[in-house]
This record gives C-alpha cells, sequence and structure tokens, in this order.
C-alpha cells in the first residue's frame, strides 16, 4: 500500500473515530446512559465559557441548572437556570428552548397561572411538543384545573411515552382517585427509564408514596430502597423511610432515616417528625432542637418577605400553633394553587381556628376528587365531629383507616379509637370524648 | 427534561425564591454548606486551608450541638470550632502513594455574622500541616456529602516547587468562599479530591497556580460575601492548564497595552522555542530520520517547518472544531483521539523503516537490488523527464535538467511528509488553550498572532536541532572512523527506524493513557 494511501487512511480513521466519539458522546442522552449532573454541569459550562452567546449551550446548561436543583434543593441553580434563560431570550425573545425553560422557571416559583398562559402559547406554536403539554397539565394540576391536565398529559403520552409522561399522568390518576392506574403509570415510567438518575429515584419514591398511602407498606419500602439504590441518599427515600418508621413505632429506626433525609436538606416537615420522634423516644433537649429549626426556618421565610406555603401552614396546625401565620400561609396560597392539597390544609388550619364550616367547605373540595389520602379522610373526620355529624365522621375516620391503617403513627390512632366510639353500635357517644382523643395528637399546643 | 415535581419541594427552598434572596441570605442558599481547600505545597510540606462556610440553618444546627449561641464567649465558640474541626479533618483524606497521611491541626478560627433574619452564619478556617510528598499526593473531602453547596480546592505551589498533573487547576474563584461569583456561566464547583504529583527534581510549577500566602489569621476577617459579591468573571478553559501566557491573557480583558501585547508574542516564541525540547513534539523523530537516511540540511528545514506546520494547523482545526463540537465532545477527547492516530501512525512508519532497514542490513540480495534498481526504489534521483507519481512529489524541467523540489536522496517526499504530518498532528494544549482564551475572551485575532509566534519559535528550534544532527554526522562521517565505530555506524539507520517506532509506541501510550507524560512546559 503506498504510504500517501496508508496516511490518507489512517487520517481518515481519525476523522471517523472523532465522528464517532461525537455520536458517543451524545448517545447518553438518546441512549439513558447515566452521568452525573455535575459533570453535566462542568461540561456544558466549559463550553459555554468558550461560546458565552451560544444559546443552545446556554439552554442546556441552564436545564443542568435545574436538575441540580432538584437533587438538591438548593434554589440557587434555580435563580442561575433562570439569569441563562433571561440572557438568551433577550438575545433572542423568540428562542422557543428558552421560552419552554423559562415556564420551567416559572413553575419551580410557583407561578402556575403564568405557566399555564406561556404552555397555551407554546403548544399553539408547537403543538407537537411534548414539553408543553406536560407544562400545560402541571400548571393545570395545580391550579386544580383537572380536566384540562388529563387532557394535556394524554397528548403528551402520545406524543412521548416515556418516563416524563408516564409519572405525570401517574400523578394525575393519583389525585382523581385511581391508584390503581396511578401505581401501574409509575411503574411504566419507571421501565422506561431516565438518563438522569435522580429522576428515576424521584419515580420511585413517588411510587412509595402511593403504595404507602393505600396501605401497602412493603411495596412501599422496597420502592423506597429501590429509589435509594439509583441515587444513593436521596432525600425524598430516607424521609418516606421515616415515614414508615415512625407509623410503625419503630422510633430509633425512624430518627435514623429522618436524619439522613435531613443532612440533605432540612425540610421543615422532617424536623416536625423528628420533634416528635425525639420526643417519644424521651429526648426532649433533642426535640426542643428541632422545634428551634423550625421556627429558624420561619425566620429565614419572613426574612424573605414569603407569605405564601401550604406544608408550613398544615405543619402548624399539626402542631396547633402559629395559626394566624397558618392561616396567612395558606390562605394566599389558595389563591395561587387552589388544588386538592391546598384545599385539604385550608381545611385544616380553619378546623384548628374553630372555624369548622368554612373548615367543611375546604374539606369538600379536597374531598372532591377521590384522592385516595388517608389524611384528607382524617382531617373531614375531625371536621366532622367537631360539627356532630357523628356518621359522616366515623365514615371518614373508616375511609381514612381502609387507606391505611397506620398512615401516621398518632393520627391513625386517633381514628382506630375514634372510629369505635363511633360506630353506630356504641351505646355511649360522646363528641367530647373524641375531643379528648383528639388532644392526644401529636405537637404541642399554644 | 422536567418531571412533575415540584410539589415536595417546597418550605425551606420558598424562601429564597419568591420573592427574592434579600442581600441578607446566603448567597448559596439558607441551608448550604460551603466548602474551600487549598492545598499549597511548600519545598518541605503541604499547608492546607481549610474552609467551611455555614447558612443560617446549619449554623443554627451547629450552635445547637455545642449548646451555644452566636451571643456565647468567643473563645467558647472557638474551642468548640476547634474541637469540631477536630472532627472534619478526620473525614478529610490525605493520601501519599496510596498511602493515608495524617494532617496537623495547627489551629481553628471561627468567625460569625449575622445571615437573613438576624440569624447567625459561621465561617471556620481550619489550618492544617503535613510533611511534603514525594510522589502522587491525594486529597478527599468527605464532610457533608450529600449537603448543597460550593465545593472548591485550589491547589498551589511555592516557589522552586515542581507538580504536575494537578487537577482541578482553577484559579481561586472565591478566595476562601469569601466572595461567591455570580455568573451564571460559571458552575459552582463541586470539587471534593484533589491530586497532583510532586517532582523530586522541580523545574518549572506547571498545572497549578502560583502559591498564594494564606490569608491571615483572624485578626480582621474578611467579611461573608452576604450579598454575593460578584467576582471578576472567568472563562473556563477546555484544557485545563494553566500556562503563563494563558493566565495573563485571561487577566486581561478589559485592553491590551501594546506593551503587554509585545511580551505576550515574545513570550509565546520562547515558550514555542522551549516546548520544541519537551518530547513527544517531533524532533527527536526529526533527527532520528535524519541520522538514519541520508538527509540533508533542506530537508532538515522542511522536515522541521513540516513537523510545525503542521503543529499548527492541528491547533487550528482542534480549535475551529471545538468551538463547533464543543457541546458533544470534549476538547481533551479529540486531543486524544488525535493523539491515538499520531502515535499509531508512526508506530507504522517506525515498523515499515525497521523492517526495511533490517532486510537492507541482513538480506545483501535485496540490497544490491534496492541501490541499483532505480524504479523499484522509493526516491531514487534521476535524470530524464521522469516523474514519480507514486510518492506524490512532483518533478519537472529546468534548462533540461530534471529533478524534484523535494529533498532528494534516500529520504523521500512521502516519507518526510508522512512524518511531518505525523509527527506534528498532535495539538500542542498549551496552543490550543491560547487559541481557546483569546477567543472566549474575545480576542481571536491577537490568539492567532501568539500562535504564529509560538509555532515560529517551535520551528526554529526544531530545524536547529535538525541541522545540529546532520553537522554532527557529517564530521562524524569524514572523519576517520575505527572500525568499530563503521561497524556501529552501520547499525545506526537500523537505530533511528527503532527509536521512530518506539516514540510512536510512546506517544500512543500517552495518549490513551498508559505512559506519563513528560513535560516541562506548557
Amino acid at each position: 500500500m503506498p504510504r500517501r494511501t496508508l496516511i490518507a487512511f489512517l487520517l481518515l480513521t481519525g476523522l471517523t473515530s472523532n465522528l464517532a466519539g461525537q455520536s458517543r458522546a451524545r448517545e447518553p442522552q438518546l441512549r439513558g446512559t447515566r452521568q452525573s449532573t455535575d459533570s453535566l454541569i462542568a461540561a456544558d459550562s466549559k463550553s459555554l465559557a468558550l461560546q458565552p452567546t451560544n444559546n443552545r449551550l446556554a439552554a442546556k446548561l441552564a436545564l443542568d441548572y435545574i436538575q441540580k436543583m432538584r437533587e438538591t434543593v438548593n434554589f440557587d441553580y434555580l435563580n442561575l437556570a433562570a439569569r441563562l434563560v433571561d440572557g438568551v431570550l433577550d438575545r433572542d425573545p423568540g428562542n422557543y428552548e428558552a421560552l419552554r425553560l423559562r415556564s420551567e422557571v416559572e413553575m419551580e416559583r410557583h407561578h402556575f397561572a403564568l405557566v399555564a398562559e406561556y404552555s397555551i402559547e407554546m403548544a399553539r406554536f408547537s403543538p407537537n411538543d411534548p414539553g408543553a403539554w406536560g407544562s400545560l397539565g402541571d400548571s393545570s394540576m395545580e391550579l386544580g384545573q383537572y380536566d384540562r391536565a388529563g387532557q394535556a398529559y394524554q397528548k403528551m403520552l402520545a406524543l412521548r411515552p416515556d418516563l416524563t409522561s408516564y409519572n405525570r399522568l401517574a400523578w394525575y390518576r393519583f389525585v382523581t382517585g385511581d391508584s390503581a392506574g396511578a401505581i401501574a403509570l409509575m411503574q411504566a415510567a419507571i421501565r422506561a427509564g431516565n438518563a438522569a438518575p435522580e429522576n428515576v429515584a424521584w419515580c420511585w419514591a413517588e411510587l412509595g408514596r402511593m403504595y404507602w398511602k393505600i396501605g401497602r407498606s412493603d411495596d412501599a419500602l422496597n420502592a423506597y430502597h429501590s429509589a435509594l439504590s439509583n441515587f444513593p441518599n436521596y432525600y425524598a427515600a430516607w424521609a418516606g423511610i421515616g415515614l414508615i418508621a415512625s407509623a410503625q413505632d419503630q422510633v430509633k429506626d425512624a430518627i435514623s432515616a429522618y436524619l439522613k433525609a435531613q443532612a440533605t436538606v432540612p425540610m421543615p416537615e422532617y424536623a416536625e417528625a423528628l420533634e416528635d420522634l425525639y420526643q417519644r423516644s424521651g429526648n426532649p433537649a433533642a426535640a426542643k432542637q428541632q422545634h428551634d429549626l423550625i421556627d429558624a426556618i420561619e425566620i429565614t421565610m419572613r426574612a424573605s418577605g414569603e407569605k405564601t406555603n401550604r406544608n408550613m401552614a398544615l405543619l402548624y396546625a399539626n402542631q396547633n400553633r402559629n395559626l394566624d401565620r397558618a392561616a396567612e400561609l395558606v390562605e394566599n396560597e389558595i389563591n395561587l394553587r387552589p388544588d386538592v392539597y391546598t384545599h385539604d390544609a385550608l381545611a385544616w388550619v380553619l378546623f384548628r381556628q374553630g372555624k369548622l364550616s368554612e373548615a367543611r367547605k375546604a374539606s369538600e373540595v379536597a374531598l372532591s376528587r377521590r384522592t385516595p389520602e388517608p389524611m384528607f379522610h382524617f382531617h373531614a373526620a375531625m371536621i366532622d365531629q367537631a360539627l356532630g355529624q357523628r356518621d359522616e365522621a366515623a365514615h371518614q375516620f373508616s375511609q381514612a383507616l381502609a387507606l391505611n391503617p397506620e398512615w401516621d403513627f398518632h393520627q391513625s390512632a386517633l381514628a382506630r379509637q375514634a372510629e369505635q366510639i363511633l360506630q353506630p353500635t356504641t351505646s355511649f357517644t360522646s363528641p367530647s370524648h373524641v375531643n379528648k382523643l383528639e388532644s392526644n395528637l401529636k405537637g404541642p399546643k399554644e | 427534561m422536567r418531571l412533575r415535581r415540584f410539589v415536595p419541594i417546597l418550605t425551606v427552598v420558598t424562601a429564597a425564591i419568591l420573592l427574592g434572596v434579600p442581600a441578607e441570605a446566603h448567597p448559596m442558599g439558607n441551608f448550604s454548606i460551603n466548602h474551600y481547600a487549598r492545598i499549597t505545597v511548600q519545598p518541605h510540606s503541604v499547608e492546607v486551608l481549610y474552609v467551611l462556610d455555614l447558612a443560617e440553618l446549619p449554623t443554627l444546627q451547629l450552635l445547637q450541638k455545642w449548646n451555644l449561641t452566636k451571643d456565647s464567649p468567643h473563645a467558647q465558640i472557638e474551642a468548640s470550632a476547634h474541637a469540631e474541626a477536630t472532627e472534619w479533618v478526620q473525614a478529610l483524606s490525605f493520601e501519599e502513594r496510596g498511602a493515608r497521611v495524617s494532617p496537623r491541626l495547627r489551629r481553628t478560627e471561627a468567625v460569625i455574622q449575622d445571615g437573613a433574619g438576624g440569624l447567625p452564619v459561621i465561617r471556620i478556617t481550619s489550618y492544617l500541616l503535613l510533611p511534603a510528598p514525594d510522589g502522587k499526593f491525594g486529597y478527599e473531602d468527605r464532610n457533608f456529602p450529600d449537603r448543597a453547596g460550593w465545593k472548591e480546592v485550589v491547589i498551589t505551589a511555592a516557589d522552586g516547587v515542581a507538580l504536575d498533573h494537578a487537577e482541578p487547576a482553577g484559579d481561586d474563584r472565591t478566595k476562601a468562599l469569601t466572595a461567591y461569583p455570580q455568573d451564571p456561566t460559571l458552575a459552582p464547583p463541586q470539587d471534593v479530591a484533589a491530586h497532583f504529583e510532586m517532582t523530586s527534581a522541580p523545574l518549572v510549577v506547571t498545572q497549578a497556580t502560583p502559591a498564594k500566602p494564606l490569608p491571615p489569621a483572624s485578626a480582621n476577617p474578611t467579611p461573608i460575601a452576604t450579598a454575593a459579591t460578584p467576582l471578576e468573571p472567568q472563562s473556563l478553559g477546555t484544557v485545563k492548564r494553566n500556562d503563563f501566557l494563558s493566565r495573563t491573557l485571561k487577566s486581561s480583558h478589559t485592553s491590551l497595552p501594546i506593551g503587554l501585547a509585545l511580551i505576550c508574542v515574545a513570550v509565546a516564541f520562547g515558550i514555542g522555542a522551549l516546548h520544541a525540547i519537551e518530547p513527544g513534539h517531533g524532533k527527536t523523530m526529526v533527527a532520528a530520520y535524519l541520522v538514519g537516511s541520508r538527509g540533508t540540511f533542506h530537508q532538515a528545514i522542511f522536515l522541521g517547518g513540516l513537523v510545525t506546520f503542521t503543529h499548527t494547523i492541528s491547533v487550528f482545526a482542534l480549535g475551529l472544531i471545538t468551538l463547533f463540537l464543543s457541546q458533544y465532545v470534549l476538547p481533551e477527547t479529540m486531543t486524544k483521539l488525535l493523539g491515538v492516530v499520531s502515535g499509531v501512525s508512526i508506530v507504522w512508519i517506525g515498523g515499515l523503516l525497521l523492517y526495511r532497514r533490517a532486510r537492507k542490513l541482513w538480506v545483501p540480495a535485496h540490497v544490491h537490488h534496492h541501490h541499483d534498481h532505480p524504479h523499484t526504489h522509493d526516491h531514487h534521483h534521476h535524470h530524464g523527464g521522469h516523474h514519480h507519481h507514486e510518492h506524490g512529489a512532483h518533478t519537472h524541467t529546468h534548462d533540461g535538467h530534471t529533478h524534484s523540489h523535494v529533498p532528494e536522496g534516500d529520504v523521500s517526499l512521502g516519507s518526510l511528509i508522512a512524518l511531518g504530518v505525523t509527527g506534528g498532528l498532535v495539538p500542542c494544549p498549551a496552543a490550543l488553550v491560547l487559541l481557546l482564551s483569546c477567543i472566549s475572551i474575545g480576542r481571536p485575532g491577537f490568539g492567532l498572532l501568539l500562535l504564529i509566534s509560538f509555532s515560529l519559535g517551535l520551528a526554529l528550534v526544531l530545524m536547529l536541532i535538525g541541522i545540529m544532527v546532520l553537522v554532527v554526522k557529517k564530521s562524524v562521517s569524514k572523519s576517520n572512523k575505527p572500525s568499530h565505530v563503521q561497524a556501529w555506524a552501520r547499525f545506526a539507520p537500523l537505530g533511528s527506524a527503532a527509536a521512530i517506532f518506539a516514540i510512536g509506541v510512546y506517544m500512543t501510550g500517552v495518549a490513551v493513557g498508559a505512559f506519563p507524560v513528560i513535560r516541562m512546559i506548557g
């Protein structure tokens, strides 16, 4: 073989291997090969540094940041993503990828009505983009517009049946009362897989939550452990394991699991659970520390001017304290996020405030979609018994226990006792008796 | 790709997002724990500045653990911080040649300031000391592995200390967590591990930023950047190297004075010249080939020039390809692939030469044929208007004398081009980073100028080396060599072919990571 031919061949081979390297580099996203988000961020930020005005690279890095935010719950990454998206839109106001990312950013900021507007525009402009239908469905779910959400998710699934569409539809099915369908779809989402391990872990954790709410505790535990296998030390999985252990009165294991979740992100609900667990284990000093941590979170919320937060409202209602603040947080949230969960939180806060008829109305909305949430039924039962509606209360306690007889250590115990008291065959029933039981609910009282 | 998943992410985070982060809030989020390690290699020791900057919530938890508050006596806080740092140090791994080394915690400082809502934030600085490593040194931080935060490691070297393979090799971006860059294109680092190699005979510091003195104790601590003090924007290099020129260019974002520009051009020329002396950049191969063949001065200049030309063109090409394909393939990957292609090519050519020259030595009939039959020889000197198309050379006639414009003799045009191209194919990272740095800071023209200057320096030295080899070779051949020298001289072509083969193997090995890089510059 003449040498020049040889050299040409070698160079061609080198070029081919370069091209092969290029296609390999793209494969992870196409075929689901897993890369850590940190390595993606590092690579994409390097590329962007070389071409600071490359909109596609900026959008890609913004997407990486959003994923990192999901993994760490650190919203500094969301702010970084938002600035990148803003930069792209400044340079190219019609950049579709940036517009889609803007929707994601606004969704994480809980600007649901705005996201719905954006999504409708995007879906009109690009009806074959599954992402547009996905974000329309997401925002509609939060706005309590479930029919629109279901239709949007169905369109998304038809366009792209993968983890992102399956898990959304699963959530819709769960909220609208079809737990079996929801579980099947979430399993399909997991089978579909995803390049980001945390996304799969999140689906496992969601599946665990669904199992738990309908009383399949062993399946729930297995799902949480699968989440941990996919994404080690995943906070949502540890919290789920902690919840199960707490409900089953395995205090030591529950504390251990919640501390692991808290090591990643100190969510106030984890501190709430730990406060209760330390109380139950006879460690009031440690319980006080968790209580103080909740108060510190409140301080940071107030410092940032936060006025909506249904989870914090629910926490305060559970602990029967800071009820004015709880009402402020949940009443503001209901204007922005009128879904069944916010209505349930509102009902629980109103119940604690003694506004029973308003609480009953909010609770009815929460129950209107037959969401298999034991907590919804428990809150409804407590409101009903306070209103003296004995049969309705008994029915709701039974509903909660039928879903999961041990969904919460304190609430399920109370429901079991109340259910017996409120049985029609029971010769003596007294609302005051239930009130006495209710006073056994966890948490300090003001 | 998003999921339906904002639901569980609520309370802690919304504080930071709904209405924006207030000026007092920690810039990395109110539950972040931020890590920083500056490893400074001194001639006889390694100093480690280890900083943990805790945002509001972890600070509260730490003070709870100590049973203290932000208003507790500072001496108590510092004592608790020192005890805590002792535990943290246990979770720091220092390894020398794979064996664990224990650092000495010299002292600890704690600075408490107000964060969001008047909640305290604490920044704890620990000063560690280790003996100087002999060879490979590794570091890993296993504290708070799952908590979000800025995680930065900086490696520096004191004067007279040589480091190689330092990773990470970035600049100090936060000044020990006192100012967090807010440029969204610069991702918060997540470095919790580092390694480098300390050579026993230090020459020049490479791949590490210059040593800076540790910040003063705590007499006047730098305030925590509660409002996220923006740092000067920095471009992330695609090749993590910190040669002088790249650093200079990266630091010159606004204007470039003519004096500095000329200095940079001169330095680029000098670095190119020094770069030619490094192993694996063609000159050994040039020399080996010229020794083994009947090379001329013209051929030496041609070969040196071609190696340089290819070297430079490959940098241009890789720079362009990098810009175009950077979202798909890292430049390091492309460099590696080119390294493999180049190395295998040289192995092939070296093997071919080795085979032919061995046959020439040990098969007399073939030797006769090889020399006496011009048409079987690759580049036989000839007259009469015959064209040797098979080698790509073009011959023509001047005044009735037909000759080629390519080097003649034992050295064929094809072999020269093959060696020149393959010898220069692997783009030099130093040159590449020069070009890319200039492009990233908006000075592509200046980058080209520097690259040309760099290449001229490289070419000059390569040509000089070739000429020197020929001068020495001719002086030896003209002298009355003893018989044993003549005997050995017969084997010179074979040895040179073996050298080319070995160089090819080495370059391939380096490209695939099997052999270490021997490098002094760039």
